[in-house]
């Protein structure tokens, strides 16, 4: 557990708006502490100072003109601050080897030279003979689907209308004649 | 007339802070206030002699909140 963390007027200065936490970094690490002291830089002044391997003095001055009140408040939501990025730490640190995989892997991916997904003997396997449970088998058998492309999504859509914007103006051109000739026989009628 | 401040000394301990974070900060102050850097084994000593119409506190205040958010970046 954390040390006792009191709210007492500065020792040097007696300045009323200014407190000192002290933390055991054994429970909060330097990194939650500096993090949790980001977030407050905008409200209020930080300080570190003591011992980073037995004890982490925090000075927090509040930057408003209102007095301890306020900076009892921000103690408080310092303290919590801490725990928040002492969690945010702890999850990092688990989930740190999985990150990298998937970092790596969209790399790689991305580059187009190296498949991530290497074939397999099962991707020529239709999806009926595959074991019960393979849902890993599957979804390669999935992303490879995409490929087919039936309904021409990755044709350019130059080489698509090609044929089409040519023909275009032609047949516009016959609808206009049309419409002119039709104005002319009822101009003539009249 | 009061005298001239002789300004505020402000000790970065080196457990907390690095130099070079230090030495941006106050960089970054240099228009403000009169800045000397002395760095020793235990530490980094600052010393703030703020310019007219800004006190050395608060000068001094602003350069430690500076350091820290630049030790927050390396980090």
């Amino acid at each position: 557990m954390a040390k006792k963390k009191t709210a007492v007027k500065s020792p040097k200065t007696g300045d009323p708006k200014e407190i000192k936490i002290a933390v055991n970094p054994n429970i909060y690490p330097l990194e939650a502490i500096y993090g949790a002291a980001y977030v407050f830089l905008d409200r209020a002044y930080v300080f570190l100072d003591g011992n980073p391997k037995t004890k982490i003095i925090i000075s927090i001055k509040s930057k408003d003109e209102e007095s301890f009140g306020k900076a009892d408040k921000i103690k408080s939501e310092f303290l919590n601050e801490l725990v928040n990025y002492s969690l945010r730490r702890q999850i990092a640190e688990r989930n740190a080897k999985l990150r990298e995989y998937v970092a790596g892997a969209a790399l790689l991916g991305a580059s187009g030279d190296i498949n991530v997904f290497p074939v397999t003997e099962t991707d020529n396997i239709s999806p009926d003979e595959l074991p019960v449970g393979a849902e890993i088998e599957e979804t390669v058998i999935e992303t490879e689907t995409w490929k087919e492309d039936p309904f021409q999504i990755a044709v350019p859509w130059e080489e698509k209308y090609a044929t089409v914007s040519e023909e275009a103006p032609a047949a516009e051109i016959k609808t206009s004649a049309k419409k002119t000739k039709k104005t002319t026989k009822k101009t003539k009628k009249k | 007339m009061a005298p001239k401040s002789t300004g505020i000394s402000v000790r970065f301990d080196k457990k907390f802070y690095n130099l070079e974070s230090v030495k941006k900060s106050a960089k970054q102050f240099r228009s403000l206030a009169d800045l000397k850097i002395s760095d020793s084994k235990s530490g980094i000593d600052v010393r703030v002699i703020a310019k007219k119409p800004f006190s050395d506190s608060l000068i001094a205040d602003e350069l430690k909140n500076y350091a820290l958010s630049e030790m927050k970046d390396i980090i």
